[in-house]
């Protein structure tokens, strides 16, 4: 049999546990849980997840044009003068026979 | 319908400050601490949801102790059908190894007595002496009568008592 007294003792023994208890256990984090609500990016910023990679693409494309051109244009350009030696024809001339000396058949 | 700003407002606010209690709350009353984490973060979010408004009320906490006690009870539910099914649940215990070795045995054991009462003598013991709600408090959150939380603390305290008794 449960005495009146010793059911006092019970609900406080009860009420000590569990305050003690409570006191013990880590305090759940709620900094965790509540997390920042992630702000809608603007308009630039949206733009900006497009609009780097379509600058870089074009900058791509400007250097492939320019450089096509460049080949382009030197192909087409007009070849170098006659009297420009090349370098075969100036080494051709350092192999040449030395004109000989016409004999003077003059009048003399 | 989704909360306005200020309301949504004063729901982070409520739950910034009181869920560590209501947490521990059904952490008693489940002897579980993860499945009363996600008790109380299924009562916030359904809420939230709703867009109920905790500013309205004087005091939240009463409204939102009845819905952790509703949701814990879903839970224990839960547990005896899989108990009954698959013959095995092993909740994590309120407390980690650490934190109940900074109880006293005395503590540990009063608790392990409190872990093994019937549910219901449970939640009114757990809203009694720890949450320190009046009879007609705890009438109104469990949605029984004054008569019925009488009987079932003075119940519970007694099986508790015999426990403790028998555990020396």
């Amino acid at each position: 049999m449960i005495t009146q007294d010793e059911l006092a003792r019970t609900a406080e023994r009860l009420r000590d546990a569990l305050t003690a208890a409570a006191d013990v256990m880590a305090e759940p984090d709620a900094a965790a849980v509540i997390a920042p609500v992630p702000q809608r990016p603007g308009r630039l910023r949206r733009a900006r997840a497009w609009l780097i990679p379509l600058a870089a693409a074009a900058c791509v494309v400007a250097v492939i044009s320019a450089s096509v051109l460049l080949a382009t244009k030197l192909a087409r350009s007009p070849r170098p003068p006659a009297s420009r030696r090349t370098r075969g024809s100036r080494s051709a001339s350092r192999f040449r026979r030395p004109d000989r000396e016409r004999p003077c058949h003059g009048s003399t | 319908m989704k909360p306005s700003g200020s309301a949504a407002e004063s729901l982070a606010e409520v739950f910034r400050y009181r869920r560590s209690e209501l947490v521990r709350l059904g952490a008693f009353i489940l002897g579980d601490r993860p499945a009363a984490e996600d008790v109380v973060q299924d009562v916030f979010l359904r809420v939230h949801q709703r867009g109920d408004r905790l500013a309205d009320l004087d005091d939240p906490l009463p409204y939102l102790r009845g819905a952790v006690v509703n949701g814990c009870r879903s839970v224990l539910r839960r547990r005896l059908l899989i108990r009954r099914h698959a013959g095995k649940d092993q909740p994590c215990p309120p407390l980690s190894a650490e934190e109940a070795m900074l109880l006293s045995e005395d503590r540990r054991q009063v608790l392990a007595a409190l872990a093994r009462l019937p549910a219901r003598r449970r939640e009114v013991l757990v809203l009694r002496y720890y949450a320190g709600l009046s009879e007609a408090e705890i009438a109104a959150t469990l949605g029984i009568s004054t008569g019925t939380v009488k009987s079932t603390a003075a119940r519970g305290l007694a099986a508790l008592a015999r426990a403790l008794k028998e555990s020396r």
